[in-house]
């Protein structure tokens, strides 16, 4: 068994600990596309980061409907 | 009914929503169609238990019990789809691009993970709630031989899954079989709150989404449709300078 | 350098591993999970990959993923801002399912295998397709065409690749169509349509088409217009899913074609309505293929190349990849064995190995025979234990055994040493049968298949005989090598061939070269022996939504629930022995379960 088979909520944890350098890969490529969207990018990476929130919620899926208590 | 098929106190609470739910032509063949694809989902994870067991006696019986689950799948989609016939639904919208509706039958289980003494408490459990609920069901049809029918046939099989995972149960685990049922009831138990609280994040999920939609995409919504109106139709040149870092995700 | 290349998340997921600039391995999730188009990340996948190559993710070089998530994101959301107000709906679920898991691919590959940020990378969707089928061919140049439904924004690019003496690599795609328009999505809008499944079906609207005229072609050149400078753009009203993920079409394309089909009612010729839902089939089918003619016909022009290698689920038509063949110029055509985005995984690692680490340029064995091989032992023990009757003979013996039980019309469940990669069964786990009757087609459809009746079964042949029974176009037989191109039977075997020999007279062959698989080339030469006939009717070894089957067990139970007579795994033979069944089973349980049913439990 050479692959990891991490639990959820462990593995769900190193997403969390990656999506920063994801969504600087967003931010980077927006930025210095030629489509002209960078007006899309504040749109972009305030639902990144709530994409976390839905990160959190099924890290502890038990817990999920009172992280969504945040809002 | 079988006396082996007893209703769970649950489901005679929800008596009314089952009789709702039976009651109405669509709802009725949306359940049908439903539980085609369970059954058939099940089915299938029930045969990837055959095919990974050890054991002979128990891949003969977990082939047996997934040829019933795909038996019945047939038979609920065949009803499904002659009632289906018989009149004009608001059905119909329902397959414009859609998978069509299903679940999984055994999703709360990885088969190849589970040793066989978990899979059989498992399945006993679970077909013993689902010989109740298919005998409150078989009740509500009376209006209906043919699907009556159905569910007879089904309760007949299911007498013989819930036998059979209970001996071989008592076979494998001679000892502690009847703590092995229990903890499956306990797991199921588990399992149908985390849907429930998964069901509830969805809800709530989708509202948080959807008060985001109104509020915060207008703005960006105009600038996106006049973006639109600039683009080029037909091909696009690809730029050869085109900023393509191989650790980059865009 | 050891590359793992990984395609998930959307349909058909699958992982590829190359050492040395060669791959060694690729299966599909599927064919381990046995959930068909299993979609998840392919963890079993990798996992056999590893222990196949018998490396540790510590040891891999560098792990690819066939796409670049986050553009992709891009495009979702753009989609739904351009469709506001009336993405509300699907805007929810679309969030949620991106945010919630596919955009951060790279903490999903990272959390599986530990592997640190700067050994994963990215290709573009289309890039690893267009990697996919160019270097796998067994050419130095060509241009290069991919289609599907959408990627990041592409839908379909052209340009051209080069194989360099120096072993350098070039793939230059020179231009896009971007979603929403889409040949793919076209189809598979008419695959929803007709009440098939979409990203699965599609294949089912290709056979229905030869049933039907393409009469409505005025209709469906309503929905796509030609662009002057020789693309296409879809007409967005007669179509929701760039709005929607639940609608592939608008109530104005209802309006066009009629009410849709509903699913659940079998498709009948003789109706109205089926012979609408044929000519829907044969109108979109004319108008791709069409419209792929046209732009291979204009690559070709500008890049002065007699190859072309075509990928992108759009290249499973078998259809149109004959006519491109036939019509674009082109001298050669090749389609890999797995075209679609399973195939991403072996495109994204020899992309990046050669494009973005610059290793050398290798040739790339020409077969699709890169996943688990079958366990002979395993059929025998399980066989053994049910009382089956199990034989175990020598090569020789078993061809000349088996030629004779399909010469007795009885039907086959073949397994031969490591499964195909990618959607046909080439050979190596196959269903074999006789091809010569409608009987034993119906048979198929019947008894084993589950399937509906205007589906074609395909032949296979062995190549150096290809050209007696089929008419083969130059190129014909390499395009038929992964049987990547439909071609007509010739007129005087259609009789004696009734049973692959679809109602326009045409068959998706397999054209066998003996080197790629041995076994059953000595199989066919050995049946052609007793018919006459060389030829075999050769379908995957699956039922009815189920994946192909991988081990012999899957074969030994997929043979035990349906009409297959006898079961072939190596040097292993399983007859069905009819009186081994259920009741006596069923009974004895009963019996055991009196002592325990008062106990409480059941």
């Amino acid at each position: 068994m050479v692959v990891r088979k991490p639990g959820g909520i462990r593995r769900r944890l190193i997403m969390l600990g990656t999506a920063g350098g994801s969504i600087a890969d967003l931010i980077r490529g927006t930025w210095r596309s030629e489509s002209g969207n960078r007006w899309l990018l504040p749109l972009a990476v305030f639902l990144c980061v709530f994409g976390l929130v839905l990160i959190l919620a099924t890290t502890v899926e038990a817990l999920a409907p009172f992280i969504y208590a945040i809002f | 009914m079988s006396p082996l098929a007893r209703v769970a106190p649950l489901d005679r609470i929800l008596l009314p929503v089952h009789r709702w739910v039976w009651n109405d032509f669509d709802r009725r063949v949306r359940k049908l169609l439903a539980f085609a694809e369970v059954e058939s989902d099940g089915g299938r994870d029930i045969l990837r238990a055959a095919e990974v067991t050890p054991d002979a006696l128990l891949r003969r019986l977990y082939l047996e019990h997934a040829i019933d689950e795909l038996h019945h799948g047939d038979l609920f989609r065949q009803r499904g789809a002659a009632l289906l016939r018989t009149r004009s639904t608001r059905l119909r919208t329902l397959f414009n691009g859609t998978p069509l509706p299903g679940g999984h039958g055994l999703d709360d289980l990885s088969i190849q993970d589970e040793p066989d003494h978990r899979l059989l408490a498992f399945l006993h459990v679970a077909e013993k709630a689902a010989a109740g609920r298919f005998t409150i069901y078989r009740d509500l049809v009376d209006d209906d031989p043919q699907t009556r029918a159905i569910f007879e046939e089904i309760l007949r099989d299911e007498v013989f899954h819930m036998n059979y995972t209970y001996t071989q149960l008592a076979r494998v685990m001679p000892r502690s079989y009847r703590w092995q049922v229990w903890r499956a009831r306990a797991s199921r138990l588990w399992k149908r709150y985390l849907r429930v609280a998964a069901g509830i994040a969805s809800v709530v999920g989708n509202a948080v989404l959807t008060i985001m939609y109104f509020i915060l995409l207008p703005p960006f919504a105009w600038m996106a449709r006049r973006a639109e109106r600039r683009e080029p139709v037909g091909w696009t040149p690809i730029s050869r300078t085109r900023d393509d870092s191989p650790t980059g995700q865009y | 350098m050891k590359v793992l290349g990984i395609s998930a998340h959307y349909h058909d997921s699958a992982a590829a591993l190359l050492v040395d600039g060669v791959p060694v391995c690729a299966v599909q999730e599927e064919r381990l999970s046995r959930h068909k188009n299993d979609a998840a990340f392919p963890a079993a996948a990798i996992e056999w990959c590893l222990n196949h190559a018998a490396l540790e993710p510590a040891d891999l070089d560098a792990v690819v993923f066939y796409e670049r998530s986050m553009l992709k994101f891009e495009r979702i959301l753009t989609c739904a801002l351009r469709a506001f107000p009336r993405s509300w709906r699907s805007f929810p679920n679309a969030m949620k399912n991106s945010l919630g898991e596919k955009v951060w691919a790279r903490g999903i590959i990272s959390s599986h295998l530990g592997v640190p940020r700067d050994k994963i990378l990215f290709t573009q969707h289309h890039e690893s397709h267009a990697a996919a089928a160019f270097l796998t061919a067994p050419t130095r140049r060509a241009a290069i065409l991919t289609a599907d439904g959408v990627g990041e924004w592409a839908t379909l690019t052209v340009g051209h690749g080069e194989r360099r003496r120096d072993g350098r690599t070039d793939i230059t795609l020179l231009r896009e169509i971007r979603f929403p328009h889409s040949l793919g999505m076209l189809y598979s809008t008419f695959t929803a349509y007709l009440g098939f499944a979409v990203n699965e079906d599609e294949y089912k609207v290709m056979g229905l088409a030869a049933y039907g005229r393409p009469t409505l072609t005025g209709q469906v050149g309503k929905l796509i217009r030609r662009t002057p400078d020789g693309a296409f753009a879809l007409v967005p009203e007669y179509f929701e899913y760039q709005t929607t993920a639940s609608r592939s079409y608008s109530s104005r394309f209802v309006e066009l074609f009629g009410p849709p089909r509903n699913p659940y009612d079998p498709i009948d010729l003789e109706t109205a309505d089926g012979r609408r839902f044929a000519d829907c089939a044969a109108s979109v089918q004319r108008v791709l293929e069409d419209t792929l003619v046209d732009i291979a016909r204009a690559l070709h022009q500008e890049t002065g190349l007699s190859d072309l290698c075509f990928g992108g689920g759009v290249a499973l038509n078998g259809v149109a990849n004959a006519r491109i063949l036939a019509e674009s110029g082109f001298e050669r055509l090749f389609v890999p064995p797995a075209p679609g985005d399973a195939g991403c995984a072996v495109g994204a690692a020899l992309y990046a190995d050669r494009i973005y680490l610059g290793n050398p340029d290798r040739d790339v064995p020409d077969h699709p025979f890169w996943g688990p091989e079958v366990d002979a032992k395993e059929l025998a023990r399980a066989a053994r234990e049910d009382d089956q009757d199990v034989i175990e003979l020598e090569d020789a013996a078993m061809i000349e055994r088996v030629a004779d039980e399909l010469a007795a019309d009885r039907v086959i469940g073949w397994m031969d040493g490591a499964t195909e990669f990618g959607p046909r069964a080439l050979g190596h786990r196959s269903i074999l049968a006789a091809p010569h009757s409608h009987e034993m087609r119906d048979r198929l459809n019947r008894d084993i298949k589950y399937r509906e009746e205007f589906r074609p079964f395909a032949p296979v042949v062995p190549i150096e005989a290809a050209d007696t029974y089929f008419e083969l176009p130059p190129g014909g037989a390499r395009l038929a090598r992964f049987m990547s191109g439909v071609f007509p039977v010739r007129p005087e075997w259609r009789a004696r061939l009734a049973a692959i020999t679809h109602i326009d007279g045409s068959a998706r062959l397999q054209a066998l070269e003996r080197e790629m698989a041995p076994r059953l080339h000595a199989l066919l030469e050995a049946y052609g022996r007793r018919s006459g006939i060389p030829v075999l009717l050769n379908t995957s070894f699956n039922l009815s939504g189920e994946p192909i089957v991988t081990r012999a067990l899957e074969g030994y139970s997929t043979f035990r629930r349906c009409g297959i007579d006898v079961l072939v795994a190596g040097p292993t033979l399983v007859s069905k022995r009819a009186t081994v069944r259920a009741r006596p089973l069923k009974e004895d349980v009963a019996w055991w379960s009196g002592s325990l049913a008062g106990s409480g439990g059941v």
